[in-house]
């Protein structure tokens, strides 16, 4: 990834995010409301189950097709007038577009979000080649203005309350203003208004895709502002940049998963906006760009085929994991360090930006298991979460000092008798350092011991005996009896 | 002419073992009553941190180890989804057709978490203690997903006279606790918020006692409500149904259990 | 060799998955009227959209006044590609905008290559009568469906575009523009309209036969 990732600072951040007030509120609020949304969206659906497994199918056969499945929409988008370009990695994505951007003679340019253009770091890219670049994504225009990053898939300004919108807002538009901006149909008003000039100006529209049709090729770009829309067919010339697992084979196929990305994702049938673009502007067309082109990134997906990693190809980013992830909606998106957050970003990231740089992503986790439940296509994460961690330990990357702990405890456990002993020990010492507790026992802290464990917990107090060695106490006196 | 009594082992854990004792003395008694000889063999640890750690190697060698501790026995029960859950993925561990996978194959459909093993074995209890009492109920998340149980401890625990389940809210219920093993310690800071939550989901349901079936949740649980200065106790569901609790009516037959 | 080739390279699986076709239908959801008018005014609802059937393209003008009127609108539209039967030009209630429709603000009026009654979609097609970004630049989006274009969902409309040559861009759309990014419930007019409003003309249909939402 363009960006350097630091989520070797997940603790810290993570710590930190607890204590902001307005991430925490932005959290709760989605703890609320997002399960039950999506819960109730998949109950109108007869059959689920079986429409999951079949967009895991559809998703598995993409990839497993995934070279012929782009020649063929190559074919099908330079038969309608438009170019294809393919980037191996980030920096030669950002060289193709920038000198589109370029051969067109552009100086601003418009975008819609996209993850692939952020994981990429497309805008500082166009910048440093002397372009004007605007998001137009409410959320991605709020947190350009303030040089944040994305913290959520779909709501890049979650972590952020009105009032910060509204000091962003009043900071950044020139316009005279009566009073303070205050009210959340003000600042719609105010965005759409700067937004449309954007729009109108620009001489180029950047978007990714959602899904890439082999059978027509069509790239799908699903919204609920419009802003894709106008960005792709206002310029003269329309970019869409996006990865090379996006593509399915047929309408057919796209169907099934439009009809679970906003259920998973937001609870509703259908975004507002689900187009379908296949090449520029024709002969005998009113309008629309006369340039149209589509750049194929792989930046370390091709590298994930025949490995353990490979289901996360399937993802179709509804967000429906972060969204039910007990550690994203404790810390939000920005404590992981990466442009994709959340379960799914525990899994990419490292396969992006390497396990060195990500370690703390996959070790994050409880292994709840709920991530895979809630996705659409199935991925099983927990189970690629803990391939990234024997990657981690394969290459003695530490996120915690468990790897003393763990070989010793190896050793242990391979010898029972000696295991009992110890656990023996431990349970007696335990029962002599605990206090009471009314009519228990528990101990508060273990000195320099344990510090993780104590710094937020009592450990109840053991009974200073271990099960096996009382088991076979009474074994052996009943023997005896 | 009855059938020959099954032998049952049991896998201790090595949280009951050495923090919880009264959860296997419980889970043994449960057993029994349900008809079945139980004996313990001499055991260590099933591998769990190891395999969720990422150490594979680590994890197939205990494996190994553990499938030699239960060959030869019709069961392998534990008072834990979690456990069991690790004894379910050993086939995984090694070389698909290999001895050792087939050997592994064959303990995880012998393997069982206590309620579950009930539920299929032994589905009404044969001396249900009474227990005056309103509980809530935690759902493990690997029990939960995993093995999928949810209606077996719920089942068993229905059948006590005096006590009344009061079920969590729905948003809340099939969410994590905050344990996850390792993860408690690594990062406590989230575990310990995502406790405060499943908690103050508890603690709303103004039930007497939190139940559930993995200890590591409970412990977790436990200890965040003690550091919070709460009173409010967890118990094991084997406890429970083995009439191990505080203010329990009725111990189990034999006479082991504690009130 | 050059970028393509190295990941075309790359991506030669040693298996080619081969997707089975599906015996189970892909099970959309039905919504609760029985009649496809009903579901499609049922999801236009959901979606923010507001809904009006007539029965018959001359009654299409006197529908437009009203939904305008009722909104506190102008009497000014602009028009796209409409139906051939219905005549707006020579509809003397309107004033006609200029020919392009300002930055922003203005009333569009389009047909509809198709509406999908499950969803409560309406299908745009950019054409040689149709500037799609129009739809999007509007504050108010009036769309003329006629009762063959509605489709029971989206499945339908599949064959539609599989028979045809592809319109340069497809857009289906649910409902007005809204955000939730400025907090929820979403807000509507985030950048493409504040307002769909959708006329179905369907000689056949008996008002009283269905209240709209089931």
């Amino acid at each position: 990834m363009d960006r350097a990732v630091d989520s070797r600072d997940f603790p810290a951040q993570a710590a930190a995010a607890l204590e902001q007030p307005t991430l925490q509120r932005s959290l709760a609020a989605m703890r609320a409301a997002m399960p039950g949304l999506r819960a109730a969206a998949l109950a109108e659906l007869p059959g689920y189950p079986a429409l999951r497994a079949r967009a895991r199918d559809i998703r598995d056969a993409s990839i497993g097709s995934l070279g012929e499945l782009l020649r063929a929409y190559e074919a099908r988008v330079i038969a309608a007038g438009g170019t294809v370009h393919w980037a191996r990695d980030a920096e030669e994505a950002c060289r193709i577009v920038g000198e589109l951007c370029d051969a067109a003679g552009a100086r601003r340019v418009i975008k819609s979000k996209s993850m692939v253009t952020e994981e990429i770091g497309l805008n500082d890219s166009l910048q440093r080649r002397g372009l004007q670049v605007t998001e137009t994504d409410l959320g991605e225009y709020i947190i350009q203005l303030r040089g944040e990053r994305p913290s959520h898939i779909l709501a890049p300004a979650l972590h952020l309350g009105l009032a910060d919108v509204a000091a962003t807002f009043e900071q950044h538009h020139r316009r005279p203003r009566a009073e303070p901006l205050r009210e959340a149909g003000a600042m719609l008003a105010e965005a759409r208004a700067e937004l449309r000039q954007a729009f109108l100006g620009a001489d180029v529209g950047i978007t990714g895709a959602n899904f890439l049709v082999a059978e027509t090729g069509a790239a799908v770009i699903v919204t609920n502002e419009g802003n894709a829309d106008l960005a792709m067919t206002l310029p003269a010339t329309h970019i869409v940049v996006t990865g090379i697992e996006k593509v399915v084979p047929t309408l057919e196929d796209l169907g099934v998963l439009l009809r679970l990305l906003a259920r998973s994702a937001i609870g509703e049938q259908l975004s507002a906006y689900t187009t379908l673009v296949h090449g520029p502007r024709r002969a005998d067309d009113a309008a629309g760009p006369r340039a149209f082109h589509v750049v194929l990134v792989d930046n370390g997906r091709s590298s994930l085929l025949g490995t353990a990693q490979q289901p996360l190809l399937r993802c179709i980013r509804c967000s429906a994991c972060l969204n039910h992830c007990p550690v994203y909606t404790s810390v939000g998106g920005h404590a992981y360090g990466s442009v994709y957050s959340g379960p799914i970003g525990a899994v990419l990231t490292p396969a992006l930006a390497g396990i060195a740089a990500a370690a703390h992503l996959p070790a994050a986790s409880t292994l709840c298991g709920r991530c895979e439940e809630v996705c659409p296509v199935a991925i099983p994460i927990p189970d690629i979460l803990r391939h990234w961690r024997s990657q981690a330990l394969a290459a003695r990357i530490d996120t915690g000092s468990e790897r003393p702990g763990l070989r010793a405890w190896r050793f242990l456990a391979a010898h029972p008798w000696l295991y009992g002993r110890v656990l023996a020990l431990a349970a007696r010492v335990l029962r002599l350092l605990s206090v009471p507790a009314g009519a228990r026992r528990r101990l508060r802290g273990l000195g320099p011991f344990g510090r993780g464990w104590f710094a937020w917990r009592d450990l109840p107090a053991p009974d200073g005996e271990t099960f096996q060695e009382r088991w076979r106490r009474h074994r052996l006196r009943e023997r005896g009896a | 002419m009855t059938a020959p009594v099954r032998s049952v082992a049991l896998l201790v854990t090595c949280l009951v073992d050495a923090l919880r004792p009264s959860v296997a003395e419980a889970t043994v008694a449960l057993l029994g009553q349900a008809g079945f000889a139980v004996a313990v063999p001499r055991q260590g640890c099933c591998g769990q941190p190891l395999l969720n750690a990422g150490d594979a190697d680590g994890a197939a060698d205990l494996a190994k180890r553990m499938i030699a501790v239960f060959a030869g026995f019709d069961f392998v029960v534990a008072p834990s989804g979690s456990c069991i859950a690790t004894l379910r993925e050993y086939p995984r561990l090694f070389a698909p057709g290999s001895a050792d996978a087939a050997a592994a194959q064959d303990l995880a459909t012998r393997a069982f978490e206590i309620c579950d093993f009930l539920d299929r074995h032994a589905p009404v209890l044969g001396n249900a203690p009474g227990w005056d009492a309103s509980v809530t109920y935690h759902d493990a998340c690997s029990g939960l997903r995993q093995l999928g149980i949810r209606s077996q401890p719920r089942a068993l625990l229905s059948q006590l006279p005096g006590l009344e389940l009061r079920e969590l809210a729905v948003a809340e219920a099939a969410e994590c606790c905050g344990f996850g093993g390792l993860f408690c310690v690594k990062y406590p800071a989230v575990s310990a918020q995502i406790a405060d939550r499943k908690l103050d989901a508890v603690l709303a349901t103004g039930a007497d006692f939190l139940v559930g079936g993995d200890l590591g949740c409970l412990l977790h649980l436990e200890g965040r409500l003690q550091r919070r200065g709460l009173p409010l106790r967890a118990v094991h569901v084997a406890e429970a149904l083995a009439g191990q609790v505080p203010g329990g009516v009725q111990g189990p037959a034999d006479g082991s259990g504690r009130g | 060799m050059n970028a393509r080739d190295e990941i075309l390279a790359k991506l030669s699986p040693a298996t080619p998955a081969i997707l089975q076709p599906t015996t189970a239908a892909t099970m959309p959801a039905r919504g609760r009227s029985a009649t496809r008018i009903g579901r499609f005014a049922a999801g236009l609802q959901s979606a923010s959209a507001t809904f009006a059937v007539v029965d018959g393209p001359a009654a299409v003008p006197g529908a437009i006044a009203a939904f305008l009127a009722a909104n506190s609108l102008p009497l000014r539209i602009h028009l796209g590609e409409v139906p051939a039967a219905v005549d707006l030009r020579n509809a003397a209630q309107f004033e006609h905008g200029a020919e392009r429709l300002p930055g922003d603000g203005g009333t569009l009026v389009t047909g509809c290559l198709a509406a999908l009654a499950e969803e409560g979609v309406v299908v745009l097609a950019s054409g040689a009568r149709q500037v799609a970004a129009d739809a999007f630049l509007a504050a108010t989006h009036i769309v003329i469906v006629e009762s063959g274009q509605l489709l029971d969902g989206m499945d339908d409309l599949w064959p539609v575009l599989q028979q045809g040559p592809l319109p340069r861009s497809l857009h289906l759309i649910r409902g007005p523009s809204r955000t939730a990014d400025l907090g929820v419930p979403s807000r509507l007019g985030a950048h493409g309209p504040l307002r769909l409003h959708a006329i179905l003309i369907d000689p056949a249909y008996v008002e009283c036969a269905d209240a709209g939402v089931a």
